[in-house]
């Protein structure tokens, strides 16, 4: 545990004090280690650590949140002083704190306990990626490597008698590379690899061949053409690709739009708004996936939520709040960035299920179309209009995969794409990504198979 | 404050025994976040932190470390930490770093011109519960303000280091922002407007909503962009993000690693001639910076001078790699390492007005809003960028027809050189280190669907 019981009964004790329905501290102890490698040697190293608690008190379906790094008794009745000033006009009946249950046990990650990696075994996996590409390709002018790993620690508390506590590590690679070709023409191509666990995950891991695939990429890119413009079938390849729907409707379910109002899907839990070929889920079970949870920021036990079965809405993605605020039962989607943020409600694993068609099929269906094989981020609207960019992409033509095309976005609204993903294929892939939102950025994975999308617009050259 | 400097002190007599030379930036953030729906407090949310990021010293080795942990022994341990990672460096990672002298250890202390306005509490939440509610009140398609609100935010920083400098500054302002999201029939849009200010008195923030309310009506009637390649008229705001992108490449430090598209062009032509591009610590437009985060003052740099680039920007490691003139630009977050960024970058007004840039034109688009994160669908390697955008088709002198979502395509290098002529005003209520004017673009392509 980071907070002694007696501290924080007196905390809870205290925010209950100002008339708060229900409080909260969320305690967070967390530790940081990062290597950089560029020019072929190991430039800097950086270690840190955070250390703080995030106060919260509900009154009805109002909140008030504070955040401290003082984790002594002042500084957390200090805090908690500075909520008082905020409810003078609504000094309400003083609720009493419930008995603070067990503690949480964290089920151990990956297969060691002890989290952090080596450093000499760190710097292996680095010059690995540098010397895997640089000696597969020579037109690489530069490679950057890092590893990163992270180790968070949690204690929620809470009025209702919660007292858990859980150990998130996190491992994560990245790799760019630069190359030039010939006649001059300067690329790159990026990736990296993350998991919940310890940095154990990465032992049989494959870093030259991770290196020699992303300077295959970049090179390739040097003889790329630009994506055509214009509304085409779009077939997008899995994992990654996953973030349309991460980014079409994935947000749009999150309670922290729909209790605003501020989402197409709101009031469609039981109506078809997918294709039926799609079913959607947000898990947060999964083991090692980067975007898992043993309990979520609000001590709820993680869970795997079917968002839409063959079309149809089943669930939203429900806080604590959000479940006052809509009266959906909670999902254990309370998330949060750091002690520094309020959860609200967010993703974790979310991807949508393997279907039955294959990929050689959705293929040789269309005429004239777009592959996107590679996707970067993307962004949503209240309205629905989304966008992701393609990296790298193939043109299709009359069912055959042809030349390689860079530089485009998909644009669209969520509703009317989910509705044009008119084939799944069964080859489901999820891949780890950052998800920024208001409760800050939040490792969240994103899957899916190959999906067909009937008719999307291409943002590529006129 | 000064208990800081006093644990900072002690542990600069241990790094002073092991012969390493230290530096302390410390930055700070505090924030009070103000929001409703409609008469409900929907978030209230106050922030308070500030983190130490420590830089060692020793025979041209570099090694850091961060804490929020002020006291002697929170920053004994960070101190602990990155002196264990010396061990780890390579010859081949030494670097020429040069730490300023401070004034014999005297304080000193910078902050803007100008006042900061006070108000308490309860007038803060009666604004922010007016940005909630005003827009119902003066349009009746508003489905929702999904995202309004009220910030104050105070930041601040300093630097210390065993050479005897000792400067902090600190600024603060208040920022209310609102986005309506209006429904009329089928169709929904939302554009929001914020602004930051010292002085909300000076505020009018029926005018913020009603801006925000004009711009999400206009986009209520817009049409689909048809592809094509027009002549580009940038916003402000649209300017500025290009310029965020673009500061990389005044690097030094991306210069050296192969990360520039302006590698070579120094001295040369590298942009349409009209163009003239400086690093101003202190143009009124942009962030109070007056010092960089290695302590040294900041000051005027020309970069690039009637299209010719003239300078690249440094910190005092690639001041000394490659012999050029030390700018004065070391920036690094708590968490990096140190690294090159502009105080403030700043393209120079033309002498065009809004409508002398829609006359000169028979046809264009106005592109007034990006719909994503610039740096996911810009390629820094390449400079190719292909960006979701909003905006408006331009034709006999004005503004005729808003267009739905469209991608805005070509390369950010290209778009430089085929710059025909500039604005002449600036964005007075953004915050922003990069100030740019609007911009009319020779030819960018746009695909909007058929």
């Amino acid at each position: 545990m980071i907070l002694p019981n007696n501290l924080a009964e007196k905390a809870i004790d205290a925010l209950l004090g100002t008339g708060a329905d229900f409080a909260e501290i969320f305690v967070e102890d967390s530790r940081a280690s990062m290597m950089n490698l560029e020019s072929a040697t190991l430039k800097s190293v950086l270690t840190g650590d955070i250390k703080g608690a995030g106060l919260r008190a509900f009154y009805g379906t109002e909140s008030v949140f504070v955040s401290t790094s003082d984790l002594s008794e002042l500084g957390l009745l200090r805090a908690v002083d500075s909520m008082k000033l905020t409810r003078n006009e609504k000094a309400g009946r003083i609720r009493s704190a419930s008995p603070m249950e067990s503690v949480f046990v964290p089920k151990p990650h990956g297969k060691e306990s002890s989290y952090f990696v080596a450093d000499t075994e760190k710097m292996r996996w680095l010059k690995a990626m540098d010397q895997g590409a640089r000696k597969h390709c020579s037109e690489v002018t530069q490679v950057f490597a890092r590893v990163k790993e992270n180790l968070q620690r949690v204690q929620i508390i809470n009025s209702e008698g919660l007292n858990c506590y859980d150990e998130r590590p996190y491992c994560l690679i990245f790799a760019e590379v630069y190359v030039e070709a010939q006649l001059g023409s300067k690329e790159s191509a990026v990736d990296n690899r993350g998991f919940h666990g310890s940095g154990e995950t990465f032992m049989d891991f494959d870093f030259t061949n991770f290196a020699v695939n992303i300077s295959d990429r970049a090179m390739a890119l040097t003889k790329a053409h630009y994506a055509p413009a214009g509304e085409f079938p779009v077939i997008i390849e899995n994992g990654f690709g996953g973030v349309i729907f991460h980014e079409a409707c994935g947000h749009l379910l999150e309670t922290t739009a729909i209790a605003k109002n501020a989402s197409p899907f709101v009031a469609k839990i039981n109506e078809l708004i997918a294709h039926p070929s799609v079913t959607a889920i947000d898990d947060g079970t999964i083991v090692n996936g980067w975007g898992s949870l043993n309990i979520d920021d609000e001590g709820m036990p993680t869970q795997k939520t079917v968002l839409i079965e063959k079309g149809v809405l089943k669930s939203y993605m429900v806080d604590h709040m959000g479940s006052l605020k809509t009266g959906y039962a909670r999902t254990g989607s309370g998330r949060r960035e750091s002690y520094r943020f309020a959860a609200a409600s967010r993703m974790r694993n979310t991807f949508i299920a393997p279907g039955s068609d294959k990929f050689e099929d959705m293929v040789s269906s269309v005429d004239f179309g777009l592959y996107a094989k590679k996707l970067g981020g993307g962004s949503v609207q209240s309205t629905g209009d989304f966008n992701f960019a393609v990296s790298e992409g193939y043109v299709i033509r009359k069912g055959r995969i042809e030349e390689l095309v860079k530089g485009a976005s998909l644009i669209g609204r969520g509703p009317e794409v989910l509705k044009r993903i008119v084939k799944v294929s069964d080859q489901l892939e999820l891949k780890n990504g950052t998800c920024g939102s208001v409760s800050g950025n939040i490792p969240a994975a994103v899957g899916q198979p190959q999906i067909l999308v009937e008719q999307i617009t291409v943002g590529g050259r006129a | 404050m000064e208990a800081l400097k006093a644990n900072f002190e002690k542990i600069s007599r241990i790094a002073h025994a092991d012969g390493v030379e230290l530096e302390l930036l410390l930055k700070g953030y505090e924030s009070l976040l103000l929001s409703y729906q409609k008469d409900s407090l929907d978030r209230f949310e106050s922030t308070y932190n500030e983190v130490v990021s420590l830089r060692l010293l020793r025979d041209g080795y570099e090694a850091y470390a961060y804490t929020e942990n002020l006291s002697e022994e929170g920053l004994r341990n960070a101190y602990r930490s990155a002196f264990g990672s010396f061990s780890l460096l390579p010859p081949e990672s030494q670097k020429d770093c040069v730490l300023p002298r401070g004034k014999n250890g005297s304080p000193e202390r910078f902050r803007y011109d100008g006042e900061f306005v006070e108000h308490s509490e309860a007038e803060l939440k009666k604004m922010a519960r007016a940005l909630a509610n005003l827009p119902f009140a003066i349009e009746a398609r508003v489905k929702s303000v999904p995202y309004n609100g009220l910030r104050k935010i105070k930041v601040w920083k300093r630097v210390l280091n065993s050479r005897g400098a000792d400067l902090f500054e600190s600024d603060a302002r208040y920022n209310p922002y609102v986005y309506p999201l209006l429904q009329d029939g089928e169709k929904t849009k939302m554009v929001g407007e914020t602004l930051f200010s010292r002085n909300l008195e000076q505020v009018s923030l029926e005018d913020l909503v009603r801006k925000a309310l004009d711009k999400t009506i206009a986009q209520l009637g817009a049409r689909q962009a048809s592809t094509g390649n027009y002549p580009i008229i940038l916003d402000e705001r649209v300017m500025s993000e290009f310029l965020a992108n673009i500061a990389p490449y005044l690097s030094a430090k991306n210069l050296a690693e192969g990360k520039s598209l302006f590698s070579g062009y120094l001295n040369k032509s590298l942009t349409a001639d009209c163009i003239d591009l400086f690093d101003d610590p202190e143009c009124q437009h942009g962030v109070l910076t007056s010092f960089d985060d290695e302590g040294y003052k900041t000051e005027k740099t020309t970069l690039i001078e009637r299209g010719i680039l003239r300078n690249f920007l440094t910190n005092s490691e690639y001041a000394a790699k490659f012999k050029f003139p030390h700018t004065k630009s070391a920036y690094r977050s708590f968490d990096s390492t140190n690294q090159i960024a502009p105080s403030n970058l700043v393209l120079k007004k033309g002498d065009q007005s809004l409508d002398d840039l829609l006359r000169s034109v028979p046809q264009a688009l106005y592109i007034s809003g990006i719909d994503a994160n610039f740096a996911t669908c810009f390629k820094a390697s390449s400079g190719d960028f292909s960006l979701p955008a909003h905006g408006f088709f331009v034709s006999g002198g004005s503004l005729t027809q808003a267009l739905d979502q469209f991608v805005l395509s070509g390369n950010i290098l290209n778009l430089l050189k085929t710059v025909v002529s500039l604005g002449n005003t600036y964005d007075k209520e953004g915050l922003s280190r990069f100030i740019a004017p609007k911009v009319l673009i020779e030819s960018l392509s746009i695909a909007g669907g058929k």
